[in-house]
């Protein structure tokens, strides 16, 4: 799995109003790990940008 | 106990006059007392106000009124639906101090319309963001048929609840497999409906961009006629399209000529314990089924799923972040953290990938009426389980019990899932997967397997012992 630096998660999220309490930081670190290796299929699916892709998805 | 029958069973039996409602939704709050003790599937019963609603229902058959098709059948819902005079809480501790909703939702009302009777809320994993209803503020929901495994998720409460016969009809949501799930595990029938079929107004939000809502039953056709009448425009929610009102119920029995099958392999076959497999090929033996799909971008869009739902979620709870991380379940905490990090360009991105995969899908359903998946990668684990072997992998069970909902759901299709039962083993889940809107294609083909014995709820042993 992708790691995430905890006292680098804090510092960003910090800069963003978030105040990461530290007993939560590893569990966060490790949380985001996860998500960014998801984040990084989805970059880097080969497709391209469309107009239409906001929130009104129709099925 | 008295486990209660299906709910149109119910209906006409009051609605004949061969049992009183009011004796039905005592039976139903009896089973609440009985029961819920073990399996923790209730955070709220509304026995007073049931109980005046029942005693309604027979005054009006008394007076020679119709009280509607679900006359007298007790029904719960999913603590995240709002209930006139209670405070919906989403499984959060953070919520339970806002005032009480002023009126339900607008599906809690279509039924109650119909003349079901709301007994109780169901506990469900904080926010709807968990497969194992596993709460920190409410505790855990058991699963009836082994109380030491999980309902599923997140609207575990619910699934148990029917599963144990407590009620024949319960309410939960869907955003990656949240009725999917837990159906399988507690072996009962969900629909999760096209996206943007049924009125969200009323539910509390988890991920805008996904969530559904859906029902819970032991029959198909109470799957049916609940779904047939939730349906239908509401002026409180922008979000459902325009559709004419298509009833399933009345072409439920009528089979479907010629049905074109096809399982999904790959991604939907490589992850899967043997007996999982198996239930789907059991299912695709019972509908002739031999054909394998291929979707391709599977994992793209399981990934983009993920992503939407990290984003969004905690796009709803950056107070709770800012001002009292603390309150909140640290099962769901650290990914609201996480999803609030999350760039916009990912999430946007993953929208475009949505579209994408929905085309895809569409080209599929040019040649095929319906899909199956298995619904879990495993049966209902242990509530003290952490892993899963997946594909000779030992992985976290959490992030991968909905491998297999989350990218049927992401393109927003109609799914209903099926109870396989084998005899001495827990129940399993398939998905019966339709193109967009055909939900009556996916409940016929869930009412002929319910009809050819191919599918079919277990009562649980914990209720069969009950009952003794």
């Amino acid at each position: 799995m992708t790691r995430a630096a905890p006292d680098d998660i804090a510092t960003i999220a910090e800069r963003l109003g978030f105040a990461i309490p530290e007993p939560y930081r590893a569990g966060v670190a490790e949380a985001f790990g996860r998500l960014l290796e998801q984040a990084a299929l989805v970059m880097s699916a080969k497709i391209e940008a469309r107009p239409d892709s906001g929130t009104d998805f129709i099925p | 106990m008295k486990p209660l029958p299906d709910a149109i069973a119910i209906a006409d039996a009051i609605r004949q006059r061969r049992i009183t409602a009011s004796s039905v939704v005592g039976t139903a709050l009896e089973n609440i007392q009985r029961l819920d003790p073990a399996l923790n599937a209730f955070t709220a019963v509304f026995s007073e106000q049931a109980i005046k609603s029942a005693a309604e229902i027979d005054r009006k058959i008394a007076q020679g009124v119709d009280p509607g098709p679900l006359a007298g059948v007790p029904f719960s819902v999913k603590n995240l639906y709002d209930v006139a005079g209670v405070t919906t809480v989403a499984g959060s501790k953070v919520l339970k101090d806002l005032p009480p909703a002023d009126r339900d939702a607008t599906l809690v009302a279509r039924l109650k319309n119909a003349g079901a009777v709301l007994v109780g809320a169901n506990n469900m994993d904080e926010f709807a963001y968990g497969f194992t209803t596993q709460n920190a503020h409410y505790g855990d929901t058991h699963n009836p048929h082994d109380l030491e495994r999980s309902a599923g998720g997140s609207s575990g409460g619910s699934a148990a609840a029917v599963a144990a016969g407590i009620v024949p009809l319960s309410l939960g949501t869907d955003t990656n497999g949240s009725i999917r799930v837990p159906a399988g595990f507690c072996g009962i029938f969900g629909l999760k409906p096209t996206f943007r079929r049924l009125s969200r107004s009323g539910v509390y939000p988890f991920v805008a961009d996904l969530d559904h809502a859906g029902p819970f039953a032991r029959s198909v056709r109470d799957l049916a006629l609940a779904y047939d009448l939730m349906q239908g425009p509401d002026a409180g929610d922008p979000h459902i399209l325009e559709r004419p009102i298509e009833p399933t119920l009345p072409g439920l029995e009528v089979a479907v000529p010629n049905i074109r099958v096809g399982v999904l392999g790959g991604w939907f076959a490589q992850s899967a314990e043997p007996v999982v497999l198996e239930a789907v090929d059991r299912v695709a033996t019972a509908l002739g089924a031999n054909r394998t799909v291929e979707l391709p971008g599977v994992a793209e869009a399981r990934a983009a799923a993920f992503c939407i739902t990290a984003g969004g979620g905690a796009a709803l709870r950056l107070n709770d972040l800012r001002e009292r991380p603390q309150a909140l379940d640290p099962a769901t905490r650290d990914r609201f953290f996480a999803g609030a990090l999350l760039p916009a360009s990912v999430v946007q991105k993953a929208r475009a990938l949505r579209l994408d995969f929905r085309d895809r899908l569409q080209a599929v359903f040019r040649d095929y009426d319906i899909l199956l998946a298995p619904a879990t990668p495993c049966p209902a684990p242990r509530l003290d389980q952490t892993t899963l072997r997946i594909g000779g992998r030992v992985v976290p069970l959490r992030p991968n019990i909905g491998i297999y909902t989350q990218p049927l759901s992401f393109a927003g299709l109609p799914i209903v899932t099926v109870p396989v039962v084998s005899h001495g083993q827990l129940p399993v889940g398939v998905q019966i997967v339709g193109a967009p809107w055909r939900e009556d294609m996916v409940l016929r083909v869930a009412a002929m397997l319910e009809k050819s014995g191919t599918v079919h709820v277990r009562l649980p042993e914990i209720v069969a012992g009950a009952t003794g």
